[in-house]
């Protein structure tokens, strides 16, 4: 059975003043699916996430969540549905540990201490630092406490911007297997990377290039199609 | 020997008084990034209410702060909203802020003449018994200790609402990263509000003892009230209000001890000591790098 669509993005168009940095791009996340935004430095998938979200409100295009249509939502509100984005500066460095993790779910208390436990069996290193502040973090300490957060936050849909961004590959194993976690709890995410990695645990791929979705498809077709080989995964 | 008891006495009251000025001012910065230029007027406007209370109704300061902080922190909800977003969706909130409050701090001036007249007026320091105490061998007037016992119980009470209470999580998630607030369902406007009126409040609240404890009130002295602050938030850490305290002992302390020393240096120093702390630590006492939180 056709699962159901979370989030339907159509014809979005977005930029930052009057630069235009993204023309009519459309995606879909059904329920329980992880969808893949790939794309190089610079190729809009940031500002794509932001037009979504409503960071950058969208210069054309409309998106609808759980069918509603919240094009012109303010964020917190879009957050308070359940939307939660997360991207690389996704913490509050002047706060405790905790207190991030608490933050993330101020919408959302009940069940909280039980998400905590759950955050801190899966990152350890969390629990070690709980009272000390997100500054006193390594970068992949604090790329753990990213996605933690958003673990607490229970989403309805997860939007992850460039989580490996700045990471080894050893953490960002470690960020894919977080991932995996919450997509075997039946998250829908919506993830932008430009490492091919996440492939392995995505349903579907998108390809931004130069603000356009250039390819859309299962993973592997994205595998099997010649200009995506040669960019990402550097066969061909 | 005993000048310098007093100076140090006299300096911690001053410390704790300016600390409870500046403080709103800086909450405002720190969550809205902007500068309330009429911040001053506020403690004035708070300080001729809390004067009046005690010449028609015999209030103490004391006593007044239970309808100086309420309505005070009503004026600042009311204010909030036609002036406030506004600013926030400019190119350049902090310079419009600059501004905006300019205007608004000579309307406020211009209706104290209107409503109060140009003369001085003060607090009867007979409000409160006995009208000295001793303090560490140094003898200071009731009504400076009891302003810094209320300045320390108002600080106290700010550090409780950021740090122990909901609302405050949500209005230091703010200061840190306003993106991430939004993102975590944080409604922007509805903290900014909250904190707006307990900045004026805070004013109103100090404005209720300025009389006592420094100038006496007039129109006009609600610049200078501006001024210092100003000095003060941005010795302690622009953005960061505990560091207002930080900010108001080391003011304090130059103006108490050159006031006894080097009288005639008394204004100068404090401002000697600002500069001095721009040059060599723009982003403040207890500051990050410059904005970075």
């Amino acid at each position: 059975m056709e699962q159901k669509a979370v989030l339907e993005a159509e014809g979005i168009s977005a930029g930052y003043g009057r630069m235009q940095i993204i023309w009519d791009c459309s995606l879909s996340v059904r329920e329980k699916e992880t969808v893949l935004l790939l794309g190089s430095n610079g190729s809009g998938k940031t500002t794509l996430m932001k037009g979504i979200m409503g960071f950058l409100p969208p210069m054309a295009g409309r998106v609808h969540f759980n069918g509603r249509d919240v094009t012109g939502m303010r964020v917190h509100e879009k957050a308070r549905l359940g939307i939660v984005y997360s991207s690389e500066s996704s913490i509050y460095t002047l706060m405790t540990v905790r207190e991030n993790l608490v933050m993330s779910s101020v919408y959302r208390r009940e069940g909280m201490e039980e998400r905590m436990r759950r955050v801190f069996e899966v990152f350890p290193d969390l629990r070690k630092y709980e009272k000390q502040r997100a500054s006193s973090l390594s970068g992949g300490q604090r790329k753990m406490l990213s996605v933690g957060r958003t673990m607490m936050a229970s989403p309805s849909l997860l939007m992850l911007d460039e989580p490996s961004s700045g990471l080894s590959p050893l953490f960002t194993e470690r960020i894919i297997d977080a991932l995996r976690v919450l997509k075997d709890m039946g998250i829908p995410m919506l993830i932008s990377e430009q490492n091919v990695e996440f492939t392995r645990i995505a349903d579907s791929v998108l390809v931004l290039d130069h603000g356009r979705v250039v390819f859309s498809g299962s993973e592997s077709e994205a595998e099997r199609n010649d200009a995506i080989r040669s960019a990402y995964f550097g066969i061909g | 020997m005993s000048l310098f008891v007093d100076a140090f006495v006299t300096s911690m009251l001053y410390a704790a008084f300016f600390s409870l000025a500046a403080l709103g001012l800086n909450l405002v910065f720190g969550v809205m990034r902007i500068v309330n230029l009429a911040h001053g007027e506020f403690l004035v406007m708070g300080s001729y209410l809390a004067i009046a209370l005690a010449i028609h109704y015999g209030f103490n300061p004391v006593l007044s702060l239970a309808v100086v902080v309420p309505l005070f922190f009503a004026i600042g909800l009311l204010l909030y909203y036609p002036l406030v977003p506004r600013l926030q969706r400019s190119d350049d909130p902090e310079m419009s802020s600059f501004i905006l409050f300019f205007g608004v701090s000579f309307a406020m001036e211009g209706l104290a003449v209107q409503f109060f007249g140009n003369n001085y007026q003060e607090m009867n320091y007979a409000l409160f018994r006995p009208l000295h105490l001793n303090l560490l061998n140094s003898t200071v007037p009731t009504a400076w200790v009891v302003t810094a016992a209320v300045s320390v119980a108002a600080i106290v009470a700010v550090y409780l609402y950021l740090y122990r209470t909901g609302l405050g999580l949500k209005t230091r998630a703010l200061m840190i990263n306003r993106d991430e607030a939004m993102a975590n369902g944080v409604n922007i406007n509805r903290v900014s509000a909250v904190a707006f009126g307990f900045s004026i409040a805070l004013a109103a609240a100090a404005g209720s003892f300025s009389s006592l404890i420094s100038y006496p009130t007039s129109p006009s002295i609600g610049d200078t009230f501006t001024l210092i602050s100003f000095a003060i938030i941005i010795i302690g850490a622009l953005g960061n209000p505990l560091a207002t305290v930080l900010g108001a002992v080391v003011f304090a302390y130059a103006y108490g001890y050159t006031d006894i020393y080097l009288p005639n240096w008394s204004s100068i120093v404090p401002f000697i000591i600002l500069i001095a702390v721009i040059l060599a630590r723009p982003q403040g006492l207890l500051g990050r790098k410059a904005r970075e939180f």
